[in-house]
């Protein structure tokens, strides 16, 4: 590629011809001499393709890590051929990288079988990254003809939110499936909790006779434990933008962390989990169980972004025929008004539906000064959310509002008793 | 340094003149080192073209052994000005050293050029001229429009360390 030093020494080294032979003065045609020589010897110092004798070594650790945590990058570039070469390389800066320290660029003069090493440690945001090519841009000697290329190298580093091992949660499904788990099935059988007493029928173990009711009623019962099963859970992440306006960009990541909490905590207990991201269009992973299963969820949450639509501004097109009545639907959500219909509207349909709103108060309201005004506005916005809150638990809907900075997971474990104080 | 030295060789190629027009021959360095230090490079290729003009008219004047020197200067100041950053002394010197070399071969190519004597039809120039123009412009079209836009070779794809 012809570089524009070049292209302007040719312009130059063209009007002086054109003039000298214009004004018929033998001097600037003289003139033009130092330039087409330059130009000529330039242009053939220029070795056509120096890349492809260029060996491209990324070596990327770790490629997976949980937020805040480092990735060190390292990259070598080898001369193969017999020519020098006078390399440009560089990686990056990839968006979302910060805090980088090293060198991810650098420029040197490569002899052949030599080397040129780069290496660097960047703190990445969540989310995956596809670092596809290393750029290179090969000099020649007067600099007349530089040739940039991207020498593909793929790597990818996936950046996994860091979410909070939640501890117990008390409110569960209200229908389950037929795989022994841990949420009560509401009928007797294998189990821990006491469920009540029955007759003994032939088989039962002696061991659960009762003895003190068998004494009783003068009939031989055996006492009943309450079955535990797993269920079926859909965690919901709003990534509508509308719902996260005027508030802090911190205010989604804390979401996506909730998410990933609420998710992880229930695949730990056996259950069958789905992830839905709703608001800029339907990204859904289906119900599955196990180790695999949740690294898929984690990926998924790791590549969330807040988007609009306008199918989605409103949760009226959840798609819960994809979940059979009974389940249990988390949500994680700031809320925005009207939400509370179509979510009473589920616990009508049989759903238990339980609501994680990230406070946005707590995240910090974006470019709000300290004026009268504005903290008028915050009260509004504080009355606002309470009435909206107040309709919500009304409807059955178990809501816990989540100061970002502290845990979850005694929000979430104290989420029933607050219901039955709202009841 | 080689711009403020070009700039006093064109004002003596020109016979120093004592006109206080001729002290707005300092807008050249000023524009070039503004174009360096803020990286503006239409600032440096005004200057190089101001330079390279000043050179022209001083060999036009009659005054060419000055007038290379002025255009050597400038092609030295131009070269250095293209300098990428980041590199080591030695790469930079070895530079250095490359472009003095092709400035002075040239500069010694136009003078011997100039102490020739020898008569040409102006059409036989003309003619000459154009066929080098459109052989050169065939040239880099080839150079510019070569196949290889997509590297490949013997590359290893990333993985963890060990």
């Amino acid at each position: 590629m012809i570089g524009p030093k070049a292209r302007l020494e040719f312009l130059v080294l063209a009007a002086l011809l054109t003039l000298g032979l214009a004004v018929r003065n033998p001097g600037l045609l003289v003139m033009a001499i130092p330039l087409a020589w330059r130009l000529t010897l330039g242009l053939l110092w220029v070795s056509p393709n120096p890349e492809r004798t260029l060996q491209v070594r990324r070596t990327v650790y770790p490629t997976r890590l949980t937020e805040g945590g480092v990735v060190r990058v390292d990259v070598e570039v080898k001369n193969l051929g017999r020519a020098k070469l006078d390399l440009q390389v560089w990686d990056g800066p990839y968006p979302g990288f910060s805090e980088v320290r090293g060198q991810w660029q650098k420029t040197a003069l490569l002899l052949p079988g030599e080397s040129l090493s780069l290496s660097y440690e960047a703190h990445p945001a969540r989310g995956v990254y596809f670092l596809h090519a290393v750029g290179v841009e090969v000099g020649d000697p007067l600099g007349l003809a530089p040739r940039r290329v991207n020498l593909p190298c793929p790597a990818e580093i996936l950046v996994l939110p860091r979410y909070e091992d939640l501890s117990r949660m008390e409110f569960g499904a209200r229908r389950t499936l037929a795989m022994p788990g841990t949420v009560r099935a509401r009928r007797g059988g294998v189990g821990l909790e006491f469920y009540g007493i029955r007759e003994y029928r032939p088989g039962d173990p002696v061991r659960r006779l009762a003895w003190k009711a068998m004494a009783r009623r003068d009939e031989p019962v055996v006492v009943e434990f309450e079955e535990e099963r797993v269920a079926e859970v859909a965690v919901v992440l709003d990534v509508r933008a509308r719902a996260y306006r005027a508030t802090s960009p911190e205010l989604f990541s804390w979401a996506v962390r909730a998410a990933a909490a609420l998710a992880h905590y229930h695949l730990r207990q056996g259950h069958r989990v789905a992830l839905l991201k709703y608001g800029a269009y339907l990204d859904w992973v289906f119900p599955g169980y196990g180790r695999r299963h949740e690294q898929r969820i984690l990926r998924e949450l790791a590549q969330a972004q807040l988007g609009e639509s306008e199918v989605f501004a409103d949760l009226e097109n959840l798609p819960t025929q994809l979940l059979p009545p009974g389940s249990l639907v988390l949500l994680v959500s700031p809320l925005l008004f009207g939400d509370e219909e179509t979510l009473g509207q589920l616990v009508a349909r049989g759903y238990r539906v339980g609501v994680i709103m990230p406070d946005p108060t707590s995240a910090g309201l974006e470019g709000l000064e300290h004026t009268p005004e504005a903290e008028t506005a915050q009260r509004i916005l504080a009355l606002e959310r309470w009435i909206l809150l107040r309709r919500l638990r009304r409807s059955g809907v178990l809501v816990g509002v989540w100061d970002v900075h502290r845990p979850l997971s005694p929000l979430v474990r104290r989420l029933r008793e607050t219901v039955s104080a709202w009841r | 340094m080689a711009v403020l030295l070009a700039v006093g060789l064109a004002w003596v190629a020109h016979g120093h003149p004592v006109h206080p027009g001729w002290a707005g021959l300092v807008v050249v360095p000023m524009g070039w080192a503004a174009g360096l230090r803020f990286r503006i490079p239409k600032l440096v290729f005004l200057g190089f073209v101001g330079l390279v003009g000043l050179a022209a008219s001083g060999a036009v004047g009659g005054n060419l052994p000055l007038g290379l020197g002025v255009l050597g200067l400038a092609l030295l100041a131009w070269d250095g000005s293209a300098f990428r950053g980041g590199q080591d002394r030695g790469s930079a010197a070895r530079r250095l050293r490359r472009s003095v070399l092709v400035v002075c071969t040239g500069l010694a190519l136009a003078f011997a050029a100039s102490l020739l004597r020898f008569s040409l039809n102006f059409w036989v120039l003309l003619g000459g001229l154009v066929f080098a123009w459109l052989a050169l412009w065939a040239w880099l079209r080839e150079v510019s429009h070569s196949s290889g836009g997509n590297a490949n070779g013997n590359r290893s794809t990333s993985g963890p360390t060990r």
